[in-house]
Order: C-alpha cells, then structure tokens, then sequence
C-alpha cells in the first residue's frame, strides 16, 4: 500500500512537471543556426538549465556532502556488499529489458547471475558468478524502448534525478514498476526497498566526486557538456558498447 | 636503364598496392601502442613528480600534447560550422587559445587520477588509422576504465584526434559544449574566442 502510494507520487509528481513545461526556446531562424538547434534537441532548453541550477543546488548541499561521508565513513567492505546486494536485487528489471530486447544470450547470463549470487552469494551480498567471469551488465526499459525503434525525444533535465530525454523518462515509470520482488516483499520491504534506493543514488554518486568537480571547473558551459555526455552514453548502453565510430575530427561533420 | 625501370614501376606499383598496406597497418598497430604507452609513461612521471608545479606541470602536458595530439585538426573541429567563416586571424587566436584550454583541462583532470596506472591492451584498424585502446585501473573506487585513442598519421607520424572514455568521445563533448557557448555569445567567432579567454583566466585563478 505504502509502496504503491509512493510511486503513485513519484508519478504524478513526474507528470505535473512534465505539463509544466511550457517554457519553450524559440527556434532561430536562419538555417545554420536552425541546423544546430535541431541536432541540440533541447527545445525547452532555459527550462531545463533552470532545473539544472536547481539539481545542483541540490547537489552542493545534499547529494555530494552525503556521499564524500559515505566514502569516507562507511568502510569500503560494507560499500561492496551493498552494491553487490542492490545489483542482484534491480537485476530482475535487467533480465526483462534482456528479453524484451531478445538478447537471449544476455538474459541467460543475468539469470545465471541472478540464482548464483541469491544461493551461493548469500543473497547476492557477494558476486559470486562476477569472480567467474559472468560479469554484471545494466538494462532498463528506456534502452528496450530505444531497442525496438523509438527515439528518444527532446531532452530533458529531471528534478532530482537529473538528465534524460522523453523516451527514458517514461522508461524510469516502468522500471520503477517491473521489479518482480518488490510484489512479493514482506510488509515493511518497500520501505527498505526506498532506503536501498537511495543509498545505492548516493553510492553511484560516491564513485564521481572527482570526475564531476573537474568537469564542472574545466567545462566551457557545464549544462552542455551534461547533455552531450548524457546522450553518448546511452547511445553506448543502448548498443551494449558496440558503437558505431563516433565522427572523428578531420573527417567526418 | 629505361627500359629497368619501366619495367619495375608497375611492379612496384602492384607491390604498394598489395604487400604494403598489411605491413603498414600492422607497423601502425604497434606505432600506435608504443606512442600510448610513452605519453602514458611520460604523463605518469610528470604527475609523481612533486617538485613541478602547476605552471611546470601545464608546460610538460603542453610539450605532450603538441607532440601526440593533432590539435589545430581537433579545434578546427570543435569549434564546428563557424570555422568555415573565421578570419585567418580570428583561427589563428582561437587555436592558440584552444591549446592551452586543452592543456588546462588534461592537466587537472589527470592530476585527479593520481592513484591510477593505464595500460596498453591492443590497436585495431580504425578507418584511415588506428584506434589504440588501453585501461585505466583506479583502486580507489575499485573499477576500470576503458580508454581509447584514435590515431591518423599526421605529418608522417602517428597522431591522437579523439580520445574515447568509455565510448565516450571528447572531441564531441567539446564540440557540442563549444556550439551552445557560440549561440549564447551572439553566434560570432569573436564571442566564443571572448568565453575561451574568460575561461582560460578563470582556470588560471583557480
């Protein structure tokens, strides 16, 4: 009850903002400009740089105090077991995008994975197939919508949850949902399952503080550099890797 | 004497055609890893050494990128459509500037990957060149990253004009962080060579 209850705000508060954004760029009109604003594909760009601002509001004052104490406090044994825990947890959301993607190779691993880590791995609190070479690999719905076709759509700058594009944000909804486990969680679980979340948000943000800050200081204009860094690697995800070439300079437009 | 060398050019020309390029690619191959493993090697030496500092540590990185790098090729690139239209002057300001940016940004992000060592896993053909691809351990958050080079050969020796982070193209982030920079500055040459300078200061104060 309590669970569905707060994906249901979760979801609202998801789709009020997405009316909420009326706050269109205009497009320019001569053509070399027009060329670049549609390969942008940031068609409510200031409202987006507005949310930017506020996720790293956010961020300087939450986010990354949390995680430098996570790093610094929490001994990297007990970081390790959790992050091994939480991947076998979420890994079920992997094995359905495996399938749904018809990558059947990909889904008998991650299922391997799966019963071998919940048995032998103490309820995946160890990774035990990853010592066997089974190494882990990530799915969501956002990259099997991609899979069967649909682009992804303007991008767009979550509150909290920061970059993505339309076609990922509705890919977030349904993950949220299609974790088999959590309908079979015992009273009390979802709010456990919340707290998992959470830590594993500040764990993966635990493993970028240097990274970002330098970003952040080197980067000509930050907000960009998230856009095109956000884009890259879903295109490597969605690919499983297997880009093609990006164009090189020299050659290619 | 003619009659040799007629004889010999289209031979020779078959040769260059058919034994050439397999040899070369495989020279290539391992020129392209051997150029890795050194800036990877000259970088890490510059980056233990505690006596250098900021200034000394940015002239090195500087004297590597110069070297390795085809980065009038690169900046031409990054800055996108506007090249087209620049001044002889206007390229020549921004490029210079584009340099030391560049070595500005190598020098802080790989003086945060202190802890790190990279090696060299293998080369592979890559169009008109070779992509050299190698790994960076970081033991501090337990993980590796993939890094790849791109390679052309370039005054007639092998040179860097991408570099991939984990499928990740930095000569594209550039390019397109550069775009937006160049629209909010009023779509000239000028305002972007304006925010280049303005951040090359900032980066200088800090």
């Amino acid at each position: 009850m309590t669970r569905t209850h707060g994906k249901a705000l979760r979801v609202a508060a998801l789709a009020m903002f997405l009316v909420s954004v009326a706050a269109c760029a205009t497009p320019p009109t001569d053509s070399a400009a027009r060329a670049e604003f549609d390969r942008t594909n940031d068609p409510i760009e200031p409202f987006n740089r507005r949310m930017f601002a506020f996720n790293l509001f956010i961020d300087d004052n939450i986010a990354k105090p949390v995680a430098i104490y996570y790093r610094d406090n929490v001994p990297k044994f007990v970081r390790d077991r959790f992050r091994d825990f939480y991947d076998n947890f979420s890994s079920p959301v992997t094995f359905i995008n495996d399938v749904l993607q018809g990558e059947s190779g990909r889904a008998a691993e991650t299922a391997t994975r799966f019963w071998v880590n919940t048995v032998f791995g103490m309820a995946g609190f160890w990774d035990v197939a990853g010592g066997y070479g089974l190494k882990k690999h990530k799915e969501d719905f956002g990259q099997t919508l991609a899979v069967w076709g649909l682009k992804e759509g303007p991008y767009l700058m979550l509150p909290f949850l920061g970059p993505s594009n339309v076609r990922d944000t509705a890919g977030k909804v349904v993950d949220a949902f299609s974790n088999p486990i959590s309908y079979v969680l015992p009273a009390g679980g979802a709010y456990l399952e919340i707290v998992a979340g959470v830590v594993d948000k500040i764990d993966e943000r635990a493993g970028l503080i240097e990274p970002v800050d330098e970003l952040r200081r080197t980067s000509l204009d930050f907000y960009a550099a998230v856009r095109s860094l956000y884009r890259q690697n879903r295109e490597s995800e969605i690919s499983n890797g297997k880009i093609k070439k990006p164009p090189l300079p020299g050659e290619d437009e | 004497m003619m009659l040799v060398s007629r004889r010999f050019v289209p031979a020779l020309l078959l040769c260059a055609a058919i034994c050439v390029p397999p040899a070369a690619r495989a020279d290539s191959r391992d020129d392209g890893k051997a150029m890795v493993q050194r800036m990877a090697s000259q970088v890490v030496s510059i980056l233990s050494n505690k006596s250098i500092d900021r200034a000394g540590k940015e002239a090195r990185f500087r004297q590597i990128l110069t070297q390795n790098f085809d980065v009038p090729t690169i900046g031409a690139w990054v800055m996108g459509g506007p090249w087209r239209s620049a001044t002889p002057a206007q390229r020549a300001e921004y490029l210079k500037l584009f340099e030391t940016y560049i070595v500005k940004v190598y020098t802080g992000q790989l003086s945060t990957y202190s802890g790190e060592s990279i090696t060299v896993i293998g080369a592979e053909d890559d169009g008109g060149g070779v992509a050299v691809l190698s790994r960076v351990t970081d033991p501090k958050n337990d993980r590796t990253i993939e890094i790849k080079w791109r390679l052309r050969p370039t005054d007639g020796k092998m040179k860097v004009r991408d570099v991939l982070i984990e499928n990740i193209s930095m000569s594209q982030t550039q390019r397109r962080e550069f775009a937006a920079v160049y629209q909010q500055r009023g779509g000239t040459v000028d305002g972007l060579i304006a925010a280049l300078r303005e951040k090359i200061a900032e980066l200088d104060r800090k």
